[in-house]
């Protein structure tokens, strides 16, 4: 068979596997842009949310962001005083500023409206928006909640603001999941506020020791932890323009930091509150590495790290965080330093032309080569072609000649088989000969690729130019990064 | 695919236009599937995948601009889509998330088509991809080799290699 026949089949065989288009496919509405380029600057500015999980007061100068956690089955989280149901039902929790709990049964009902904090009071302060939740779909009474959240100016419709709202699904069917999210996700672009529906998973297990013992606070730094790293994986799916982001991560990461140490400085004094900064700090971190491929073992090299602070501080709520917490500080600055390098990509002149250099080269190398074997390839292919023309014209000529046409044909055919095989052979020989010689190309390349890797080094200078601002930003107020982890986290 | 119908067609999606959809579908779901079909190994999560791949075309369309490639940005799609089942499948077999899916230890499950299958038990993943691009999203294989971030002569030679293992491995099912 050959490439045009393996082609010719494997297209035909497509043809039936691929699956036609699902009725669910057909039926979703297509999201158009309201204006051409405007339309999506927007878009694009939706899913770039900038902050998760802030609290108290400075909530109100930040985007809000809207958290609903989809808890079904039996794992509750104790911090918020439900009860694990045995019933296949399940548990909503749906997070702006104001917090609400929606319990809804197995067939996805909404029975019960609880409160989990004073916004989350006063907005169900109105008997009337509190029983119209009970009784709905849990999509439903989940776009009812966000509705009065806007209606109540908690979602911010402000240019600079971009809102979130993330779902936290556990050990149920991921149906409900998505329809929840599909019907938030359609509502949001219909009613045009600047949203993102992120969708998580977690496991049963993982859900638990997350929320065991956790209160107040830290809830809310977990559920930002969470957040940030939904955000980094919608953000890796959504990169539909492959990796098209552009801002100067070490001026975002700089004005960022900067901006929350003038805002919450002096104010931080509790742990939770701390944690909670440092959960922003690497959301802020995996926000700038979406477009990294290393950026998942970055981040979860920073993340793993970060759940031993919290699981330390859990269990020694007397003793400094000072020693555990600069730990974890130190993999944020080595992440942050790394990033710089990635980020400050190619204003190396010299590692830009190297890089440019050695792809060159190597790029003409296996153009040269690749241009031998096709040509020999080619040539080959038409000598057999013209081979086979000639025997099948001896066939012709041939068979008006002969009595015993079959016998005849036989003897060609014998003959057109050896031919064939002479050709093949001397084809698969030639093919042989270019493999080594790319062989050796490949060779070639690795040493061009180390001269590469050299000259790339040289761009160090420039990334501890961008790291160092972000440390300067970082200590500005405090004069050193000691003082600055002493002041904000250890001994005041 | 004909990259400048998919350009016209995408045009028309972002539009809103359903019919410019579905042949947009008609199109490229071959491509997709055949490509999204290496990750999870089993027709039923890949035909899963597939839909998911353009359900996320209807819900991006809006972002997709004029003058853009659209058999990248569809191709874009469904790799991220791909890689987030992989992560998703990663996190739900161990906690705390590695990224194996242990789906890739069982190997593939057939489909019924002799050549396809023949891919995916022959060919190593990155043979297979650089098959499909080609023969299945008609990338050149300069433009494969852009999109793997590979050398264009380990396209071409990867390319060949591939064909000749097809061909070996039919004959021997044969």
């Amino acid at each position: 068979m050959d490439e045009k026949d393996l082609k010719k089949a494997l297209l035909e065989e497509l043809e039936t596997i691929a699956p036609k288009m699902s009725d669910k496919v057909a039926k979703a509405a297509i999201c158009t842009s309201s204006e051409t380029d405007g339309g999506f600057e927007r878009n694009k500015r939706r899913r770039s949310p900038r902050r998760f999980g802030a609290k108290g007061a400075a909530l109100s100068a930040l985007a809000a962001v809207l958290v609903i956690a989809i808890v079904l089955g039996a794992v509750l989280p104790p911090m918020l005083g439900g009860d694990p149901t045995d019933s296949g039902g399940g548990y909503l929790l749906i997070t702006v500023n104001p917090q609400i709990e929606l319990l809804y049964d197995e067939n996805g009902v909404v029975y019960d409206v609880k409160s989990g904090n004073k916004d989350g009071d006063v907005m169900l302060s109105d008997p009337q928006f509190r029983k119209s939740l009970t009784g709905k779909s849990v999509g439903a009474a989940a776009q009812a909640v966000a509705e009065e959240a806007m209606a109540l100016g908690y979602l911010c419709e402000d240019e600079e603001a971009v809102d979130a709202v993330k779902l936290t699904f556990v050990g149920a069917a991921s149906e409900t999941a998505d329809s929840v999210s599909e019907t938030l996700e359609s509502y949001f672009v219909d009613s045009g506020v600047r949203c993102m529906v992120v969708l998580a998973e977690e496991s049963e297990q993982f859900l638990r020791e997350r929320y065991e013992g956790i209160t107040g606070g830290l809830s809310d730094m977990l559920a930002a932890i969470a957040g940030a790293a939904d955000e980094f994986l919608v953000r890796n799916t959504d990169n539909t323009d492959g990796g098209a982001l552009t801002e100067d991560y070490g001026a975002l990461a700089a004005q960022y930091i900067k901006d929350r140490i003038a805002m919450l400085g002096e104010e931080i004094e509790k742990t939770d509150e701390a944690l909670t900064e440092f959960g922003v700090l690497n959301a802020m971190i995996e926000e700038l590495s979406s477009d990294l491929r290393s950026a998942t073992d970055i981040i979860f090299g920073v993340k793993l790290n970060y759940w031993d602070v919290l699981a330390y501080t859990e269990t020694n709520p007397d003793q400094a965080l000072g020693p555990e917490l600069a730990g974890a500080m130190e993999d944020a600055e080595k992440v942050l330093e790394k990033l710089a390098g990635y980020g400050c990509a190619v204003d190396s002149y010299t590692a830009y032309t190297a890089a440019e250099w050695a792809y060159g080269l190597l790029s003409d190398g296996y153009e040269r080569y690749r241009d031998d074997i096709t040509d020999f390839i080619d040539e080959a292919g038409s000598a057999l072609s013209e081979i086979v023309g000639y025997v099948n014209g001896i066939y012709s000529s041939a068979a008006a000649w002969f009595e015993d046409i079959p016998a005849a044909l036989e003897q060609f055919g014998t003959a057109l088989e050896e031919i064939e095989m002479l050709a093949s052979d001397a084809i698969s020989t030639a093919e042989d000969y270019f493999e080594s010689v790319a062989a050796l190309v490949f060779a070639e390349r690795e040493q061009l690729a180390a001269y590469a890797a050299s000259f790339c080094s040289q761009r160090m200078p420039i990334d501890e130019q961008t790291y160092d601002a972000i440390r300067n930003e970082l200590t500005d107020t405090y004069g050193t990064l000691e003082n600055w982890y002493d002041t904000v986290f250890g001994n005041k | 695919m004909d990259k400048k119908r998919l350009d016209e067609l995408m045009i028309g999606v972002a539009r809103g236009d359903n019919d410019a959809f579905a042949e947009l579908y008609e199109q490229t779901r071959k491509g997709v599937f055949a490509f999204v079909f290496g990750y999870c190994r089993r027709y039923h999560e890949a035909e899963d995948l597939t839909q998911t791949v353009y359900l996320r075309v209807k819900a991006y369309a809006g972002s997709y601009r004029k003058g853009t490639d659209a058999r990248a940005w569809i191709f874009q799609i469904a790799k991220n889509a791909a890689l987030n089942h992989l992560k998703k499948a990663g996190r739900e077999r161990s906690v705390g998330g590695g990224e194996e899916c242990a789906a890739h230890a069982e190997g593939y499950e057939m489909t019924g088509g002799a050549v396809f299958d023949a891919l995916n038990a022959c060919c190593d993943d990155q043979e297979r991809k650089i098959v499909i691009l080609h023969v299945l999203w008609g990338y050149k294989h300069r433009e494969t080799a852009q999109l793997l971030e590979i050398p264009l002569g380990t396209v071409t030679w990867k390319y060949n290699n591939a064909l000749k293992k097809l061909r070996q491995y039919l004959k021997e099912e044969d």
